[in-house]
């Protein structure tokens, strides 16, 4: 067993090399983690460098590619991990991202990179799509929880049709938003009728994990 | 007050980083002459004609100092083989990114922007207003810097892996970039722009490290305003920019068009005689601004970018959004004529 010190060196050390975007050396600190201390290297290590990274991003002190790339690079990175060691969680709240209307993914990779990183079954629906045809997606797969990407104020704006679409979905379905409009404008995730918006991957987190207790 | 100055002579000043009569202002609504004109959105970025006969009617309407022969940024994919998608309520966006692997980008040679027909177009307008308006009123033109143009070409994810894992592919392409950047910024200007703004925003910190940029981003944009036979402006589009700033001045850019996350009076202090600032209302938040929301909003700017001149009044993107209402665009024009006259006194003693 490892203890909390350990642990933490070892997640600021796998932090500095997602920033440099070092595979090898994130690679190493993330195998000498779960060498030590499998059943916990996910929650203990890995999902607070992002979370860390994600914070900094969010004041000023990092940029977006390097989120991106941590993001990446610990998606691989996780999916190397046997599954005793990290979190496969059973959430009967379907789960999935996608994008509206246009074809930049950078949002959707980076919070799908830091959910499935952290362990969580995320169903991509793709990007390009239409709010009914997102709408038909989400009710056929049974999803509860439907994460929305935007990157132009456009995209954004047919989140408050999809939200309306989804009314007539079998069951209430939570939808969290994020990407450039609703950074820059911070009351549009409520103008269009999401339920949350997150500002950084990690904001996606938090919201995913206390949804998914709610909904069981 | 001083005599009525023409809009060129206006934005000379404020650029040589004087005072003239009033502070200039030019808000880049490229598609509200469609409402103007009651036509729809498509058939108007469709029609060289009715873009121009839309930005003389806004001139009209709001007496801002220039008017723009740009479409939309999304044009800039056609040349490199990309897909231009057209929508009635907001701006043309992208289709999927048209190099899809490294042997397209080491295969690509700068292609010939005028092969594009939204281009084309835009060249149509551009060259179609100067003769509207003459040599009183500057006509712009905007276009995509090079470090951000690989985001319409490969992509935004696989721009990030290239810039931090493919070093030598991304510089090849900001080498096509460059001169691609440059041939079309020439002809905006042999068509009869006074100048091109070059929309940036992946120079921002927030997007990629400045220490990055500074290595492979600020070269190209170096070398691109070098080749470019005119004044050009730089803008990170709605992105901060300030830390990045006095990196872009040094560039040789005529302005530096700044984000409302910026604070103007220290973009003023870091430009002062390298290069004028433009800038920066928030564009997203005027969908729901009052006319007096406007007024403050556009009093902020000015007591801040305006004494000393060497400041633009314009909104932070580079495209009001098309939600925006006409109302909230005469107040700001409203607010700049009431407030914005030199020597801005109020500003002094406030």
């Amino acid at each position: 067993m490892i203890d909390d010190g350990d642990r933490e060196d070892l997640s600021v050390r796998l932090e500095r090399a997602l920033l440099d975007a070092d595979r090898p050396a994130a690679a190493a600190a993330l195998e000498q983690a779960r060498a030590r201390d499998g059943a916990l290297v996910v929650d203990r290590v890995l999902v607070p460098a992002l979370e860390r990274i994600g914070t900094d991003w969010e004041r000023g002190l990092l940029a977006l590619s390097q989120v991106y790339m941590a993001g990446r690079i610990c998606e691989d990175l996780a999916d190397a991990l046997t599954p005793g060691t990290g979190r496969r969680r059973a959430v009967r709240a379907g789960l999935a991202i996608a994008t509206l209307e246009d074809h930049h993914l950078l949002g959707k990779r980076i919070v799908s990179a830091t959910l499935r990183a952290a362990g969580w079954p995320l169903q991509d629906l793709g990007q390009g799509m239409t709010a009914r045809a997102l709408a038909a997606r989400v009710s056929e797969g049974g999803i509860r929880v439907l994460l929305v990407s935007t990157l132009m104020l456009r995209a954004a704006l047919q989140v408050k049709d999809l939200v309306g679409l989804l009314q007539a979905a079998p069951a209430p379905v939570r939808v969290l938003v994020g990407g450039a409009p609703f950074r820059i404008d911070r009351d549009l995730w409520r103008e269009v009728g999401a339920d949350a918006m997150g500002a950084t991957a990690g904001d996606a987190l938090d919201l995913v994990e206390a949804w998914a207790e709610e909904l069981g | 007050m001083s005599a009525a100055l023409t809009p060129a002579a206006r934005v000379a000043a404020a650029l040589g980083h004087r005072e003239g009569d009033r502070v200039p202002f030019f808000l880049p609504a490229n598609m509200h002459g469609a409402r103007l004109l009651g036509v729809p959105l498509t058939a108007y970025l469709g029609s060289a004609e009715l873009v121009v006969q839309g930005q003389l009617r806004l001139r009209e309407l709001l007496g801002h100092d220039a008017v723009s022969g740009f479409l939309c940024a999304a044009a800039e994919a056609e040349p490199f083989g990309g897909e231009v998608v057209v929508h009635e309520d907001g701006p043309p966006n992208t289709g999927e990114p048209p190099l899809r692997s490294a042997a397209d980008i080491e295969r690509l040679r700068p292609p010939d922007p005028t092969t594009s027909p939204t281009l084309r177009r835009s060249l149509e307008a551009t060259a179609a207003l100067r003769a509207a308006v003459g040599a009183e009123v500057p006509v712009l033109a905007g276009g995509i810097g090079p470090f951000s143009l690989p985001a319409i070409q490969v992509g935004l994810d696989r721009w990030f892996e290239l810039l931090h894992q493919h070093r030598p592919l991304a510089e090849r392409l900001l080498r096509v970039n460059e001169a691609f950047c440059a041939s079309w910024a020439n002809a905006l200007l042999a068509a009869g722009a006074s100048a091109v703004a070059l929309a940036e925003p992946l120079a921002s910190p927030l997007l990629v490290p400045a220490d990055r940029y500074r290595e492979l981003g600020l070269p190209a944009l170096r070398r691109t305003v070098a080749a470019v036979r005119g004044p050009v402006a730089v803008s990170t589009a709605s992105a901060p920019c300030l830390p990045i700033a006095a990196d872009l001045a040094g560039a040789g850019v005529a302005c530096v068009g700044v984000s409302a996350a910026d604070d103007l009076s220290q973009s003023k202090r870091i430009l002062r005689g390298r290069a004028a600032v433009m800038g920066n209302l928030n564009g997203l938040e005027m969908r729901h601004w009052t006319p007096d929301d406007a007024e403050q909003a556009v009093r902020a700017a000015l007591a801040a970018g305006g004494p000393g001149g060497g400041f633009v009044l314009s909104e932070h993107h580079g495209e009001v959004p098309f939600q925006v209402p006409l109302e909230v665009l005469q107040a700001v024009a409203e607010a700049v004529r009431r407030w914005g006259t030199y020597p801005l006194r109020w500003a002094d003693a406030g």
